[in-house]
């Protein structure tokens, strides 16, 4: 953990929510109290209807691929000894999309709407990571 | 380039391996926008702005849904088209924002070309080449000349429209049709903005 040398995430106001649920491996999301609209990225006013009133819930886990790349190229020194790696876009049961890798497979073997579930990953003393492998 | 040129290309992002993304250039390219009296006075033959269509189904690339397909480039399309009081049979030629190759693909699929999973076989045999049915980045666009944005598909256009483009002159150096109106696409972000202009020969 202590040489996880990859950016860490920038906590702020809207966030923390997101990332305290994340330590205690729990993906919290904003439900508008007014439409119900699940989203992600947290912020203080809903995309939908533009209320400000909202609840957190935690997220199943579960979801499945709606797309995917393979990285092969390292843009940051970090994710060179992570080539070939996968960065996928998550369509969650609840609804919303959340960017993460998929882990736990061989790159060759990710297809889109394959299903998938949380894998926690603890990188440092306050931050884990949801990522997803595929659901067995 | 030829095919195993291209597959033996190493991946950068897979699905694309190098030859699917556009060039980096320096440079600048730039077009005279006036009214059409004026124009008529000036050295070169003006080429008319007929149409223009833009739609932005601008939500956050990881929340999008429209990546397959209807991107920006539907409505846009249909927009352009309606303005210029044209339909898809009319286009001679496109000029598409080619920041990579599926850009093209899902592009002129949106637009109605070819419906969706259609486009491997409207692609065979030529299609897109010149002397093809519909020539397509005339230039080499920004895959293949330069990347200038949504300048490479336009300035190409218009020069080909006021018949300024020499060996690959759509015509009959190029065995086609001489274009008369031409479709040019660009885009921002992650497919989030599409614009569409049709160019008409005056």
């Amino acid at each position: 953990m202590l040489d996880y040398n990859k950016p860490l995430p920038k906590v702020n106001a809207d966030n923390k929510e997101f990332w305290a649920g994340c330590k205690s491996h729990e993906l919290r999301f904003q439900k508008c109290k007014g439409c119900g609209h699940i989203r992600w990225p947290a912020s203080i006013i809903c995309p939908m209807c533009y209320s400000r009133d909202l609840q957190w819930i935690v997220a199943s886990g579960k979801g499945k691929v709606y797309t995917f790349a393979v990285y092969h190229v390292a843009y940051h020194r970090g994710f060179e000894n992570d080539l070939p790696y996968t960065v996928a876009d998550v369509e969650l049961e609840e609804g919303p999309h959340i960017l993460s890798n998929i882990v736990g497979c061989s790159h060759h073997e990710v297809r889109c709407d394959m299903p998938v579930v949380l894998s926690w990953e603890d990188i440092t003393e306050e931050f884990s990571l949801p990522k997803f492998r595929p659901l067995s | 380039m030829s095919f195993d040129d291209y597959y033996k290309a190493s991946w950068v992002v897979e699905p694309f391996r190098l030859f699917d993304n556009c060039l980096m250039t320096d440079g600048g390219r730039a077009i005279v926008i006036t009214s059409s009296e004026r124009a008529r006075d000036l050295r070169h033959p003006p080429v008319l702005i007929a149409g223009i269509g833009q739609h932005n189904p601008s939500s956050d690339v990881h929340q999008a849904t429209h990546l397959t397909g209807p991107t920006g480039a539907k409505k846009s399309g249909e927009m352009a088209l309606k303005m210029a009081g044209v339909t898809i049979n009319d286009i001679d030629a496109c000029e598409i924002y080619d920041c990579f190759t599926y850009t093209v693909e899902i592009t002129l699929q949106d637009y109605g070309f070819f419906g969706p999973g259609e486009g491997e076989n409207w692609f065979k045999d030529g299609t897109i080449e010149p002397g093809g049915r519909m020539p397509v980045n005339t230039s080499g666009g920004q895959l293949s000349e330069a990347y200038y944005m949504g300048l490479t598909p336009l300035s190409e256009a218009a020069m080909q429209l006021m018949g300024r483009c020499r060996e690959r002159q759509l015509g009959p150096t190029t065995n086609t049709k001489p274009p008369e109106i031409i479709l040019c696409s660009d885009n921002g972000g992650i497919l989030q903005t599409h614009s569409c202009t049709i160019l008409r020969r005056s």
